[in-house]
């Protein structure tokens, strides 16, 4: 039989970590139209540099520190050594950060091989869900992935520089005119989208585990999500990774094990040939 | 949303409350007398027909129910406002796009949701208001290009007996000391007249011109217009777009005004510059 | 304008036109005698002493060159680009080894099916591409070889999963192996030139200015009457065949092998992808060269037992690392890529040699007709500018067409 609360629940804590994911990657879209290929780098800059920090005796919270440090440099060189210096040229910035991202892969591979790392979990103990004994940790990583979710959507509603990245994104020229600095803004996005991945690369290295190859099935099934929900739109890329990602644990769960990643990408083809904006067009969330 | 009748006679009294007595030429010119019925237009009444032409993007109305016919050998004026529909009206001709509602018949043949590429196969040639030329290649490669036929494998392999046709139209149009010139060494009346030269390498039975004389000074409005009344002359229809009349009433023979995506008025440039409706349109402005 | 544009089109002064006399005149030009030389160079390789291992790695470059060429005609001609271009290799490759191994048919008659039934698949992608464009198309021929991956993962014992096929029969039987190696050798130079030479006489032709004209403005190509779709699908399936054909070629050889990691894996789409571009896309022979040179050196790295010191590394471990920080480098500094920064360079030291203006005497553009950093006739720039309008493109559809 089809374990339904199984399913329930891997499909909440799966989608949760894709939304942030894919969060990040359409803000980087939004607001400079940059195609970031390294965002799925990132996730695994995310998990291994909490893991660099656990295995050096330094405990899991100062891993959560590192999961968000780290990423968020790393996007703020990304962005100031390429994206910005070439934003003249789309194409020439996705390569960039594509060769970046390979260079990132394998360094990683070198350095730390092969085999599956784990990352120590948060909190320790199961909860009992609907008949299942679901890891606390999970919990947490659902929990906080909301918070910041919601953090966002407060953060770009409310406060200036929030908006400042709102105005952007709608025009870049309008906020130029208006004197807001587009450097800065995209700095900006770039680091949030930085420390979401990182972050769920952190609890992805928990719930599942971390290898230097972890962060390329998550940045494909972004595209999937971002395209369903719409370049561009935060609120798109929310729901379209819940769509997506129940989608992906029915898929494997209830059908076979084997075709993990096909759903995503069926729904990709679907929605470009169907409908290519999406279901939100590119709008980021408004109040 | 206005409710437009297709009757010339009574255009816009119903929003304005005055009686325009606007009215189709008399039958000297055009044959066809008292258009009062809605189904003012046969799809015979002239070269290029446009019945109950509507177009809608989402929820703007760009082209509202508007009907008109090009007879053949006539320097037809499509006049109006910016943001009247007038690009619209011609993208939906030409096949950019096909109108939401209505009918396009060219040469008494339904064409109304045809290619753009097949519409100009059938004679129907536009030039771009934005022009754009091929920067890549000469004046004379350009021209050369539009002569290029719709085949995979022709027999014109080097090209040189269309090199031969390209330098006799680019002659035609004044461009032909500067064929070797690349388009961004053109001036703005030049890169015009590569315009024209584009459009009547493909051998048009009607040439559909979008704003020609914008940007031009005096004089160079002056020889554009001489240029097209012997283009007339030697058996193209001509229909030309523009906002403003300045250049335009001289040059031809009757006016099609439209405004907010409907027609205003249509008649001779007399009958136009006396219209009422039409001198409130634009503001006692450039007539 | 320009003496010549990157597709190799030359107009040998501003008044002259393309007609025969200019294209036999520039038969003779310095970058034809330098590409003979080279391929002299290349016939006599077998006789230079260079080994039979070294050989076999350079049938392996041919086939990806031929391979990246095939990227080329489609994206680097219309600017639309690839991201999955492995499954035209992978289609042709193991159409011809399911044959080979399953059926018994000769490498004569399987290759050929291999290059049809990849053809196919051209059509197969090429026409539902055509209602998108920029990153969405991308992003459907990413997903292509993705998809047939976990079919052939799915279907393993047909198609043998993620180990994928014993290797079918080799072109080319003997004795001896180093003569099996050097005739493989030869057959690929040969495909590998009578290729390239038929694809630039394509590109050279109407078909070639029609493809980069739909690069630079599908709109006004279809103002000139011409039929854009056809030339796109047309620009899809000569790109799937040539790609079916470096497959199906591949697998015959000593060196290749119906693999998922040869043929279909993600990578060897980025590679061809990466590998054209930074040869040159847009030119067929940058991006073939490009090719030959990326999976020689490639392969030549991974046989270093070299370490770096400091870090302990091997080289032949860190092949793939370095040679993305390499890419990035160039790629930073020649988005064009090498080859036509080359053909650049050369040019302006032959003039320079020559005596000639190296300045623009007109102002704005340099002796070459190339404009300052502006310059927007570039396959790269033209591409990207492609990729920009559709993605605004489809914020328009609420904003609605044009303002008038």
């Amino acid at each position: 039989m089809v374990d339904v609360a199984n399913i329930l629940i891997n499909g909440v804590v799966i989608s949760s970590l894709y939304a942030l994911v894919a969060i990040g990657f359409t803000m980087i879209f939004g607001v400079g139209g940059t195609i970031n290929l390294a965002h799925g780098a990132v996730i695994t800059i995310g998990a291994f540099a909490a893991y660099f920090v656990t295995t050096a005796g330094f405990g899991i919270w100062a891993g959560v520190l590192a999961a968000i440090a780290a990423p968020a440099l790393f996007s703020v060189l990304l962005y100031k050594g390429f994206a910005e210096r070439r934003s003249d040229n789309i194409v020439i910035v996705m390569i960039l950060t594509l060769l970046v991202s390979i260079a990132v892969e394998e360094t990683i591979r070198i350095a730390e091989g092969s085999q599956p790392k784990a990352i120590p979990t948060l909190v320790s103990g199961t909860t009992d869900i609907l008949g299942n004994g679901v890891q606390n940790n999970l919990l947490v990583a659902v929990v906080l992935s909301w918070l910041l979710i919601g953090g966002l959507f407060a953060f770009i509603n409310y406060t200036s520089t929030g908006k400042a990245i709102l105005a952007t994104s709608m025009s870049p020229r309008g906020a130029a005119l208006v004197g807001i600095e587009s450097s800065r803004i995209n700095l900006y996005t770039w680091a949030i989208a930085g420390v979401l991945a990182g972050l769920a690369g952190l609890f992805l290295g928990s719930y599942q585990t971390a290898n230097w190859a972890m962060g390329r099935e998550p940045l494909i099934l972004s595209f999937s999500i971002v395209v369903l929900g719409g370049l561009g739109s935060i609120r798109g890329s929310l729901v379209a990774a819940y769509i997506i990602g129940f989608l992906e644990v029915i898929t494997t769960s209830a059908i076979d094990p084997r075709l993990s990643g096909l759903a995503g990408l069926v729904i990709l083809v679907l929605v470009l040939l169907v409908r290519p904006e999406g279901l939100f067009g590119r709008e980021l969330a408004e109040a | 949303m206005s409710t437009e009748s297709n009757a010339d006679t009574t255009n816009e009294s119903a929003t304005n409350g005055t009686q325009t007595g606007e009215s189709e030429p008399d039958g000297a010119t055009t044959g066809r007398e008292g258009e009062t019925t809605s189904d003012a237009y046969g799809p015979d009444d002239g070269l290029l027909v446009l019945r109950n032409v509507t177009k809608r993007f989402g929820g703007l109305t760009a082209v509202d129910d508007l009907s008109f016919a090009v007879e053949e050998g006539e320097i037809l004026g499509f006049i109006g406002p910016n943001g009247a529909g007038k690009s619209t009206t011609f993208n939906c001709v030409t096949g950019v796009y096909p109108p939401t509602d209505g009918t396009v018949h060219y040469d008494g043949e339904d064409v109304t949701d045809t290619a753009a590429h097949k519409m100009v196969k059938r004679g129907l040639a536009r030039t771009f208001q934005s022009f754009r030329p091929l920067e890549d290649r000469t004046v004379l490669d350009n021209v050369t290009f539009a002569l290029t036929p719709d085949k995979l494998f022709s027999l014109s392999g080097f090209r040189g007996g269309l090199s031969e046709r390209a330098r006799e139209i680019c002659e035609r149009v004044g461009l032909g000391d500067r064929t070797g010139l690349s388009p961004s060494e053109l001036p703005h009346a030049g890169l015009l007249r590569l315009e024209l030269a584009r459009a009547l390498a493909t051998d048009p039975d009607l040439l559909l011109i979008d704003e020609p004389f914008a940007g031009l000074s005096g004089g160079e409005v002056e020889d554009v217009s001489e240029l097209l009344t012997e283009l007339r002359e030697e058996g193209l229809t001509l229909v030309v777009v523009d906002h403003n009349m300045r250049g335009l009433l001289s040059l031809i023979d009757r006016a099609i005004v439209i405004r907010f995506g409907s027609k205003l008025a249509s008649g001779t440039p007399e009958e136009i510059r006396a219209n009422k409706e039409v001198q409130e349109a634009y503001l006692g402005g450039s007539l | 304008m320009a003496d010549e544009n990157l597709s190799g089109e030359t107009v040998e002064n501003p008044s002259a036109t393309t007609d025969e006399r200019s294209v036999f005149a520039s038969l003779l030009a310095p970058r034809y005698l330098v590409g003979l030389l080279a391929v002299v160079v290349f016939a006599m390789l077998p006789f230079l002493g260079i080994s039979t291992t070294q050989l076999l790695v350079l049938i392996g470059a041919l086939y990806f060159g031929l391979f990246t060429m095939s990227w080329d005609t489609v994206s680097g001609y219309t600017g639309e680009i690839s991201f999955g271009h492995a499954i035209f290799f992978a289609v042709g490759g193991y159409t011809s080894a399911l044959l080979n191994l399953g059926h018994g048919v000769t490498p004569a008659l399987s290759i050929p099916a291999g290059v049809v039934l990849a053809a196919v698949a051209g059509v197969l992608i090429g026409v539902p591409a055509l209602r998108l464009r920029g990153p969405y198309l991308s992003l459907v021929t990413l997903v292509a070889p993705l998809i047939l991956l976990q079919a052939f993962i799915v279907y393993g014992d047909v198609f043998g999963g993620e180990l994928g096929l014993s290797s079918p029969a080799n072109l080319i039987t003997a004795d001896e192996f180093g003569l099996v190696v050097v005739a493989n050798y030869y057959i690929a130079l040969s495909l590998f030139l009578v290729v390239m030479v038929g694809l630039l006489l394509i590109m050279r032709s109407g078909i070639g200015s029609v493809l980069t004209a739909i690069r630079e403005d599908e709109d006004a190509v279809a103002a000139a009457g011409i039929d854009v779709a056809k030339f796109k699908v047309f620009a899809f399936v000569l790109s799937a065949a040539v790609g079916g054909l470096a497959g199906a070629m591949f697998v015959h050889t000593p060196i290749g092998s119906p693999q998922p990691s040869q043929l279909l894996g993600l990578i060897v789409s980025i590679e061809v992808l990466i590998a054209a571009i930074l040869g040159g896309m847009g030119t067929i022979v940058g991006a073939g060269l490009g090719g030959v040179f990326f999976y020689f050196t490639n392969d030549l790295l991974n046989q270093q037992d070299a370490t770096i010191p400091l870090i302990d590394v091997g080289i032949n471990e860190a092949s793939l690392l370095l040679f993305a920080l390499l890419a990035m480098v160039i790629i930073y500094f020649l988005p064009q890529g090498i080859f036509p920064s080359a053909i650049r360079t050369g040019r302006r030291g032959l003039r320079r040699a020559r005596g000639d203006e190296t300045v623009a005497t007109d102002g704005g553009r340099d002796a070459d007709g190339a404009a300052a950093t502006g310059d927007t006739t570039n396959p790269i720039a033209q591409t990207a500018e492609r990729y920009r309008r559709a993605l605004d493109a489809l914020n328009d559809r609420f904003d609605g067409g044009d303002d008038e």
